[in-house]
């Protein structure tokens, strides 16, 4: 794979997931009842704490990709089960 | 954020039109009008000694750094992004994810204006302006962390700024959401300092106007338990000297702790030294002889091709008269020329 195709697909992946994570924070600061504006605020502080959770779980040496993929999975069950609620 | 993901995948396109391959020090080598140094890999460096636990995790390096020296946002991000390392290589997956990181300021500058009440077009030319001009360019190529600890500075003004325009007290959730990301600025780049520090003095002149007792312990509460472990792996976990703050805010490093480096290098100030300091800084920018030489010499040979061959200007040891070919070396550098010559007033041909 050429380097520019490499890019190209690393930078799909990477913005796609960012804004893919801001979305759903978002999208749970207006479950929570914060306006459009607020809410993307919102969106954006829990994508930083994701960051920065990273750093920590790797930091401790906790398995990451378990405690990431729980911690998205508790978001999404809270998420859709405040929407059916 | 279809528009800040299309600047994006432009930074990146630009950056690799003029190498024909991608190497993690093209950004500090090539793209400027000095060699810079490598700072933007050191989230990377960071994050490969957590990721791959080599001791250099902790300690003092060769160059007399710690890596607690610098917050770790971005190098949390490149951990999450780490098991694509498989499929790309680190510098490339790095340079995607970090551009991705940079660019995410115009998000926050789209979420800013929009909150305060500027309408979509005004908006939409605000951020298009912002996307297209050299410095976004430069810093989200050359991918320190500056423009994503902006992101958050942009996000912790939002909801106050709002609530000063409306003639309203910030409630708790605002609080806790401008206080967390200016806790997240902090930790992606300490320079979000400077933004915060005066954001700080002119809420502390009117806090008891602005804010609630408990929207004001909410939002101290939010920054201490995020601030609060970084801190702590500073002083615990790899113990630094504070080096970067005395750097900074005393001009240089020193054996004695922060606090009294600082208090004896303002005490040593005069009233003069500091008028001086600041008709320097205004000079650098604007009547640097160097600078404005080489300047002239870029923008006679952009316009005019006769004019290509440029003097060697000592202490400009990044641009080479052999290596400059005025094409697209760097879109940041041309933009800026010729707002610098814009600015001098001056006719360059």
């Amino acid at each position: 794979m050429s380097d520019f195709l490499a890019i190209c697909l690393g930078y799909a992946l990477a913005a796609s997931w960012l804004a893919a994570s801001l979305i759903l924070f978002a999208q749970f600061g207006r479950r929570l009842g914060l306006d459009e504006w607020m809410a993307a605020g919102f969106g954006f502080v829990c994508l930083g704490c994701t960051g920065y959770a990273g750093f920590l779980i790797y930091r401790l040496s906790v398995p990451a990709g378990t405690v990431v993929s729980l911690a998205y999975l508790a978001l999404l069950i809270v998420f859709v089960g405040h929407a059916l609620w | 954020m279809a528009l800040a993901a299309l600047f994006g995948f432009l930074y990146l396109s630009l950056l690799l039109s003029y190498v024909p391959k991608y190497s993690i020090d093209v950004p500090a080598e090539v793209y400027f009008e000095f060699p810079r140094a490598h700072d933007q890999k050191i989230p990377l460096m960071f994050a490969e000694a957590i990721h791959d636990r080599l001791p250099s995790r902790v300690g003092r390096d060769s160059w007399g750094w710690h890596f607690s020296d610098r917050p770790p946002l971005q190098a949390g991000f490149v951990l999450l992004f780490s098991p694509l390392w498989t499929l790309l290589a680190r510098p490339i997956a790095y340079q995607a994810i970090a551009t991705a990181l940079q660019t995410s300021c115009l998000i926050a500058g789209w979420m800013l204006l929009r909150t305060l009440g500027f309408r979509y077009r005004e908006t939409l030319l605000a951020v298009v302006a912002a996307g297209a001009s050299g410095f976004l360019y430069y810093n989200s190529v050359y991918a320190w962390p500056k423009l994503l600890a902006a992101t958050f500075v942009l996000v912790a003004v939002a909801p106050l700024a709002k609530a000063f325009l409306d003639g309203t007290r910030p409630g708790p959730p605002a609080a806790a959401i401008s206080a967390a990301a200016a806790a997240l600025a902090m930790l992606a780049h300490g320079g979000a300092i400077y933004s915060l520090v005066p954001l700080a003095i002119l809420l502390c002149l009117r806090i008891a106007r602005l804010f609630s007792l408990r929207a004001f312990a909410i939002g101290a509460a939010t920054i201490v338990a995020l601030y609060g472990p970084w801190i702590a792996y500073g002083r615990y976990v790899d113990p630094n000297t504070d080096r970067m703050l005395k750097e900074h805010l005393t001009g240089y490093d020193s054996p004695e702790p922060f606090g009294p480096a600082l208090l004896r290098v303002y005490r040593e100030t005069t009233a003069g030294d500091w008028a001086l300091e600041r008709v320097h800084n205004v000079r650098k920018q604007f009547r640097d002889p160097d600078h404005d030489r080489l300047i002239i010499q870029v923008a006679r040979g952009v316009h005019d091709a006769r004019l290509q061959a440029l003097t060697q200007l000592e202490s400009s040891t990044g641009i080479k008269a052999e290596r400059l070919r005025f094409d697209l070396v760097s879109l940041g550098a041309l933009l800026r020329t010729d707002q610098r010559e814009i600015c001098s007033g001056r006719s360059a041909c």
